[in-house]
């Protein structure tokens, strides 16, 4: 029988690690690559050119071509959607969720070939809400991650600017919250059933570093690459209730959770053409998703039974290709447009409600305008469909096909001095 | 010059790109598209549930937790097929069952009782007792004018299919007892004089049948001491009632269920044959069972620990320390020693070969459910629905209820997608399967101080028990 107990205390526990890998899974899944409306206008094609403050995240080395002092405040408006129907053809809808990571850049330029700046952005985040009493409510009712990345930066150019190298440093802060039931085989003798509803919540710590290289071997011909290190989150302080279970609690894990997560690194290769009205990029971004195999997570208060086994991720390494341009109709305004073909990393049997994921498509365009000599606006507009995906093999037998796609709109505001 | 090469290389780049990004765009776009992947649920025209009737013995009446009553009748497998075959048809069908008001009809010894409930936690395993029931309250054995769609009968056993004196004469396992579930099921000669008689007034054009199970369980569930039927005995018998329902309902298609192994059930498997230890945890020291010689002659000796099971009626020797010495061995009654096992199997696969071969020769009509592979499979792998994870352990599980035997409104649920699938292969049909994690769980836990929704306030000593049954996984 004790091994029943720890069976069950293995699903709690267990689904206290599918909490704290939510916030992994988000950053791949749901990982944000907007961090900058111009570069998201034309489809996140902006490693080789990376000529707004968005560098810091997209390269650090472009902040060399930065001029002067700037100040970029923005973010992206992300409506997604998503629909789950099961085998018998019930459908359910994602609650709405609508979310606006920001960021924040200041950069100034040395004019002697170095430049520095800071940049605040949200590299993962989102979350899924999903109807209290829907068919996967054993596994997940509700998830919301949020996360900032602080981002000092250098960038140095040289070789009368053919060359250029930056390099940062990134500390996140994170926090995630997970709630679902825990199925039990109990009622009551009034026939109502007896399901705990657990909610989770933790804060996670992380530190990583970023650099970046570009080169302008010719005039019209720009290349750019850009690593991001993979980043470990540390989560020391997750704390779990239960509601509907107050007899239980004495005996189910308690007190500060511990895991670590890994934030897979990530890099960008591009080649653009510039030319004197317009601009045409290539680019490919790689993710390390073969990081996360599983995760395993400590209680400080594990109970008679033991911290949980581990939980299945089992990602592959993935990718996404962009293409994109802009063009300069007149010195006031700027068009742009790009494609994206980004692949997820999950595999079918670990594909769930928690983040359900699917191969992407994004289709983006946008402007720029400068309203002074000192202030510009751009804004971007992307329509990401999913592909829609049939799982048949989920590891937790939950089957069924999601169909998702999200609307993003995105502003900065930029003032150049 | 060469500049303006680089141009003419870079503006051609440029078309290949936007040629590839089109190319690209239209081979995807459908992958992009939002489209129905469910088939439509339909019978297809391949089977026809209009008057769809259920017939063998507990497991199709819906018996649970050892007795019938109304929220777990609601939950047979019959039951549960014949509401997912009404979403294929888009109409709902009639399936009168003999319903019975909670906490239902069950019988100890030769006292009713009510299903058993779990009342006390703090013991291992816990305290299980049946609800107190006067006598069983029939909800509408005066209103449903004809005979019920569900005859399954708690308790029968193949030869009772075709008997037409047992609402009258002595039921053979209950002594001198009547089984009171064949008044209960076929209530009035006047309606059938025997449960396939009821069957065909009905004029089924779909028919399950589940009926052989006790042949072999009567003799399992005693540790040996009961009889059972020889698999030659079942194959005539079987042959004949299936003849007599091809024949009189001559347009309705059959899915017949096989036998499982008797030891895929917690009954048999909750109990280790080892010596338990002061903790409640068997050690690694083999039990002193009652155990039979080659010439059938009982003998005391260590437990066949790889061979042997444990009833789980056994429950309160094991409290009285039996099995622990060569003078205090567990009683044979509660023994199933290697060579019963080993009869009981040989009788099962008589079975379950004598109902190959008879749906083989009447392909085109009748379904085989492999219950038998389907309950084997669960015992060692679980089944997993919607993140749940059921078990065959007694209680914790979540598919069989508190006597051990009979599964849970959700194993049902499981037993019933058995069904469909089979049908649907068989035959052609598209009957949805039934979502399991939809399915209430249906092991009560009786305590007065229970609110709707909300866990008893339980001492930490109960704790240890009541964990046990709170996870499948």
């Amino acid at each position: 029988m004790a091994s029943r107990k720890k069976a069950l205390l293995g699903t709690v526990a267990a689904f206290a690690a599918t909490v704290l890998s939510a916030s992994t899974a988000f950053s791949s899944g749901y990982q944000l690559n907007e961090h900058g409306s111009s570069a998201v206008a034309m489809g996140g094609a902006f490693v080789a050119r990376a000529w707004d403050p968005s560098s810091i995240y997209f390269n650090p080395a472009g902040l060399s071509y930065v001029k002067g002092f700037n100040i970029m405040l923005g973010g992206t408006l992300i409506l997604p959607s998503t629909t789950f129907t099961d085998p018998n053809d019930t459908q359910w809808k994602m609650n709405s969720l609508t979310f606006f990571p920001p960021n924040a850049y200041v950069t100034y330029n040395f004019d002697n070939g170095l430049a520095a700046g800071i940049g605040v952005f949200t590299p993962e985040g989102l979350g899924t809400s999903w109807p209290q009493d829907w068919r996967g409510k054993f596994i997940i009712t509700k998830i919301n991650l949020q996360s900032f990345d602080i981002n000092p930066t250098l960038s140095y150019s040289f070789l009368g600017d053919m060359v250029s190298v930056g390099v940062g440093f990134d500390y996140v802060l994170g926090s995630v919250l997970l709630e679902r039931y825990n199925p039990t085989v109990i009622i009551d003798t009034a026939g109502n059933s007896v399901d705990p509803f657990v909610h989770m919540t933790g804060n996670a710590k992380g530190t990583g570093f970023n650099f970046g290289v570009m080169l302008k071997p010719y005039e019209n011909i720009s290349l750019g690459f850009s690593y991001r290190s993979k980043i470990t989150y540390k989560v020391d302080n997750g704390t779990t209730t239960y509601t509907g279970a107050d007899g239980l609690t004495a005996e189910l894990p308690s007190g500060a959770a511990s895991t670590s997560l890994p934030l897979p690194e990530t890099w960008y290769a591009g080649i653009a053409y510039n030319g004197s009205t317009y601009s045409i990029e290539a680019d490919y971004q790689f993710v390390g998703w073969s990081a996360y195999k599983e995760l395993s997570i400590t209680f400080q208060n594990p109970g008679p039974n033991g911290n949980p086994s581990p939980v299945i991720g089992d990602y592959s390494n993935s990718y996404i290709i962009r293409i994109g341009g802009e063009y300069m109709l007149n010195d006031m305004w700027t068009l742009r447009a790009g494609v994206f073909y980004d692949k997820n990393p999950i595999p079918d049997a670990y594909d769930l409600p928690i983040l359900p994921d699917a191969d992407r498509l994004g289709l983006n365009v946008g402007f720029g305008v400068s309203v002074t000599n000192n202030i510009s606006v751009d804004a971007s507009y992307m329509f990401l469909p999913f592909k829609q995906r049939t799982i048949t093999n989920s590891a937790l037998q939950f089957n069924g096909t999601y169909n998702t796609t999200a609307n993003l709109l995105g502003i900065d505001i930029s003032y150049k001095l | 010059m060469r500049g303006d090469k680089m141009k003419n290389f870079y503006s051609r780049l440029t078309d290949i790109l936007v040629i590839a990004i089109v190319a690209f765009l239209a081979a995807s776009c459908g992958d992009f598209k939002k489209t129905n992947v469910v088939t439509p649920p339909s019978t297809n025209g391949k089977v026809d549930f209009t008057r769809y009737v259920s017939l063998g013995n507990s497991l199709v009446a819906g018996y649970e937790s050892g007795a019938l009553y109304e929220s777990a009748q609601r939950y047979s497998y019959p039951n549960q097929i014949a509401q997912q075959a009404s979403l294929a048809t888009g109409s709902t069908m009639v399936f009168n069952q003999p319903l019975i008001s909670d906490p239902g009809f069950g019988i100890l010894g030769t006292t009713p009782i009510g299903r058993l409930q779990i009342v006390d936690l703090s013991t291992n395993p816990p305290k299980i007792e049946p609800a107190i029931s006067a006598s069983p309250t029939p909800i509408n054995a005066t209103t449903v004018m004809q005979p019920y769609n569900n005859l399954g009968i708690p308790g029968a056993i193949l030869s009772d299919m075709m008997d037409t004196t047992n609402l009258s004469s002595p039921y053979p396992y209950l002594g001198s007892n009547n089984n009171p579930y064949f008044g209960i099921v076929l209530r009035n000669p006047l309606l059938g004089k025997s449960c396939v008689q009821q069957a065909l007034n009905l004029h089924p054009t779909f028919v399950t049948v589940e009926i052989g199970d006790n042949d072999i369980l009567g003799y399992a569930t005693s540790g040996g001491i009961s009889g059972y039927t020889s698999a030659q005995d079942f194959e005539s018998k079987y042959t004949a009632l299936i003849d007599t329902l091809l024949a009189d309902a001559p347009t309705a298609k059959i899915a017949i269920a096989n036998i499982p192994d008797v030891t895929a059930i917690p009954f048999f498997t909750t109990i280790l044959p080892f010596i338990y230890g002061l903790n409640g945890q068997p050690t690694h020291v083999r039990m002193f069972v009652q155990r039979h010689h080659a010439d059938g002659s009982l003998y005391a000796g260590p437990a066949d620990t790889l061979h042997d099971f444990i009833l789980l009626t056994a429950a309160d020797s094991l409290a009285a320390l039996a099995g622990t010495s060569l003078s205090h061995p567990m009683p044979d009654e509660f023994v199933l020693d290697s060579s019963e096992v080993a009869t009981a199997r040989v009788q099962i696969s008589g079975y379950n070969d004598a109902l190959r071969r008879i749906a083989d020769a009447h392909s085109d009509r009748i379904a085989l459910v492999d219950v038998h592979t389907l309950l084997n499979n669960i015992a060692q792998q679980g089944y997993v629905s919607d993140g749940i994870v059921f078990t065959s352990a007694f209680i914790s599980g979540g598919l069989f209820g508190l006597d051990g035997i009979h599964p849970t409104a959700q194993g049902y649920g499981i037993v019933a997608n058995e069904f469909i699938r089979t049908i649907n292969a068989k035959f052609g049909s598209n009957i949805p399967l039934v979502a399991i994690s939809s399915i209430p769980s249906s092991i009560v836990l009786a305590k007065s101080s229970i609110q709707p929704n909300v866990l008893p306030d339980i001492s930490y000593k109960d704790l240890k028990s009541v964990l046990q049954l709170f996870d499948r996984r």
